[in-house]
């Protein structure tokens, strides 16, 4: 057994979330000292060369709290954290970038800052092209030119093509469009099977019963299971559907699934231009509205609404109340809406789904699906999104 | 060149700590002053404009307004405005650095104290610039540079220092109290007056130039005045204190970085 790169022993990590950051805030706010949070309790975990322990766990669940402390971004409360060797991180990726200076200017920085020395990084700039499928032109643009999915490709490029020893993983193998994504995922088997020792964090299961060599979940900052990774997600898939309990029929048509502590009451959408209830022009903006009861004790929750066409599987749009920053409070009963500035999609016929589930995201209240239409009005073509667009001939 | 030898223990990685933490100042630095200056027309002779135009400026009105400023005021007045400047644009910039370049402390790779020190240094290369200005003042001025100029170096050093110090501590102040980068910009509106700047402490009653001593940021002023206009040597004994108070300042804003900078992340 060769020796791990990374052991954490007993780990736990505490801190005060929402705290006041201004004097003001201190002095005049009531309760705005924040409250302290366990994100993390009695963690142990190693992770040897040629290993890709992988995260698992919903959001709120302790995933990114675990690398950070893993990558001594933050130092724990409790136990010990040991690396064993020089750790680079895929954590947030592109957020040095300067928009001045050119792509292979912004690339060798971040070559720089994943570890390698500046000679080394400038070295490997055909390499990190190359990945990144840009051209030599391209590179020497100004990074403001780029399109976000080619700022994204040199991102992830810059910092997976510096042979770490130790690499943490923090959500971002779902970038780009699929062919780069399969690149990516390619990438670090490779890494892997050279030795290198990953902690990836993702709730992309397909992702990780490829990846993976060992599998923990974490909920509520604590190790639920660690093991190998196939029986791993089987026990994870399972909870997240025995949870929310078999599917039932609604009444009005549709299904609901979820423990019932709150309930959603109707989902209504309106059109900003007019267009009548439950639709919208093309081009045009939605606000979708879910209203609730509470029929026990909980004070706040996420909430999601998402757009499917009828007859497909795809969502279109996703959005979650935590992505635009916090979980929302809860009254005995009440409504949250999402106000969509544009929506652009081709016209047609589209599910609203939306659901209502703990601040951990861990425990679905209610979900409704296939039960609630909304109707794009206007002229289609054949494509999935129809952004405002010209044409124009030129000599 | 690359580092010579093999360590006793295994390096962790590419370069070992101190080599690396050096190499990422170096590239960070450069590459902040790229941003600043490379998309201007004119680069970086933007870094050395401002310099002489505040001189040519200062020099004019306070020339006018003041009634005895003695001979050599135009070259004491640049070195103190040059000074100052580089003292109030660093603090005020290592203060907010932790907030201005959170996307830093998300790299596991990267020692934290490197963020305060790349903004102090960007600054520096600004006053870096300036200095072949306030050579020529001086020169113009007094008609020759003195032999005690060789001492101006050191100045500058304990400067980038104390600058540093009090830069790392308000960024450590500025993480958990986002009010501190505007008190230290009104302290630093304030201390423009209360730092011997725009006068010389010679003007001042006894009484007031024992207090303006006190403040380093005063004594090194009046220090690089003395080596570089006068071309006299401050005392021993001042040196010695300088020294100390700038050493000492740097020595415990880096301690108290260290310590909370390791739990930033957390506050942001």
């Amino acid at each position: 057994m060769t020796e791990p790169r990374l052991e954490l022993h007993g780990v736990g990590k505490r801190f005060r979330r929402g705290g006041a950051t201004s004097l003001q805030q201190r002095f005049l706010g009531r309760g705005t000292r924040g409250q302290w949070v366990t994100a993390l309790h009695d963690v142990d975990l190693a992770v040897a060369p040629g290993e890709v322990v992988g995260v698992l766990g919903r959001n709120g669940g302790g995933k990114s709290t675990l690398l950070r402390v893993a990558g001594g971004l933050t130092r724990a409360t409790s136990g010990t954290v040991r690396r064993h060797a020089a750790v680079s991180g895929l954590l947030a990726l592109n957020g040095s970038a300067s928009g001045d200076l050119s792509g292979a200017d912004n690339a060798v920085t971040a070559a720089v800052l994943a570890g390698l020395s500046p000679r080394a990084a400038r070295a490997r700039l055909p390499e990190i092209a190359a990945f990144a499928e840009l051209d030599d032109a391209v590179l020497g643009e100004p990074m403001r030119t780029y399109s976000d999915g080619m700022k994204l490709r040199l991102a992830f490029a810059a910092a997976a093509m510096t042979d770490p020893d130790l690499l943490l993983v923090d959500e971002v193998l779902a970038v780009g469009d699929i062919a780069f994504q399969e690149k990516c995922l390619t990438h670090i088997e490779r890494l892997r099977d050279g030795g290198t020792a990953l902690l990836v964090a993702s709730h992309v299961t397909s992702h990780m019963r490829r990846l993976a060599t060992r599998a923990v979940w974490l909920r509520g900052g604590t190790i639920v299971t660690d093991g190998p990774p196939a029986e791993v997600l089987d026990e994870y898939e399972a909870s997240l559907d025995e949870r929310a309990g078999a599917p039932q029929d609604l009444a009005g048509g549709g299904f609901r699934k979820g423990t019932g502590e709150v309930r959603i009451t109707g989902i209504t959408s309106t059109g900003s231009q007019g267009a009548g209830p439950g639709a919208t022009r093309l081009g045009g903006g939605l606000t979708v509205t879910v209203g609730y009861s509470r029929e026990a004790a909980v004070t706040s929750a996420n909430v999601s609404v998402s757009l499917r066409r009828v007859g497909g599987d795809v969502k279109v749009v996703d959005l979650t109340t935590e992505a635009s920053g916090a979980s929302v409070p809860l009254t005995d009963s009440g409504s949250i809406s999402v106000a969509i500035d544009r929506l652009d999609l081709e016209p047609g016929t589209y599910w609203v789904d939306a659901g209502i589930y703990s601040k951990d995201w861990e425990v679905p209240y209610d979900y409704h699906w296939d039960a609630w239409r909304v109707h794009v009005l206007g002229t289609g073509t054949s494509g999935l999104v129809q952004p405002p667009h010209t044409w124009r001939v030129g000599g | 060149m690359s580092p010579v030898g093999t360590p006793a223990r295994p390096a962790p990685g590419p370069a070992s700590g101190a080599a690396r933490t050096v190499q990422l100042i170096g590239h960070l630095t450069a590459r902040e002053f790229r941003i600043r200056y490379q998309s201007a027309f004119l680069g970086w002779l933007w870094a050395l404009l401002p310099a002489v135009v505040r001189f040519v400026v200062l020099g004019v009105v306070f020339s006018q307004i003041l009634p005895t400023t003695g001979p050599d005021y135009l070259a004491e007045l640049a070195v103190g405005v040059l000074a100052w400047q580089w003292f109030s644009a660093g603090v005020a910039s290592a203060t907010v650095s932790p907030l201005s370049r959170r996307d830093l402390l998300s790299q596991p790779a990267l020692p934290r104290p490197v963020i305060p020190v790349v903004s102090v240094l960007t600054d520096g290369f600004d006053y870096l610039a300036g200095v072949p200005v306030l050579l020529v003042v001086v020169l113009v001025d007094t008609g020759g540079i003195p032999v005690t100029a060789l001492l101006f170096p050191l100045l500058v050093v304990l400067q980038g220092c104390l600058i540093l110090g009090v830069g790392m501590a308000a960024a450590v102040a500025n993480v958990h109290w986002r009010d501190t980068s505007l008190a230290v910009s009104l302290l630093l509106a304030v201390g423009i007056y209360a730092t011997p700047v725009f006068y010389t402490s010679r003007v001042l009653t006894e009484q007031l130039a024992g207090l303006v001593r006190l403040n380093p940021v005063g004594a090194l002023i009046e220090a690089q005045r003395q080596v570089l206009v006068e071309g006299t040597l401050p005392s021993a004994a001042s040196l010695a204190a300088l020294t100390v108070v700038c050493v000492g300042v740097l020595t415990a804003g880096w301690a108290v970085y260290r310590h909370w900078s390791a739990t930033f992340v957390d506050q942001l």
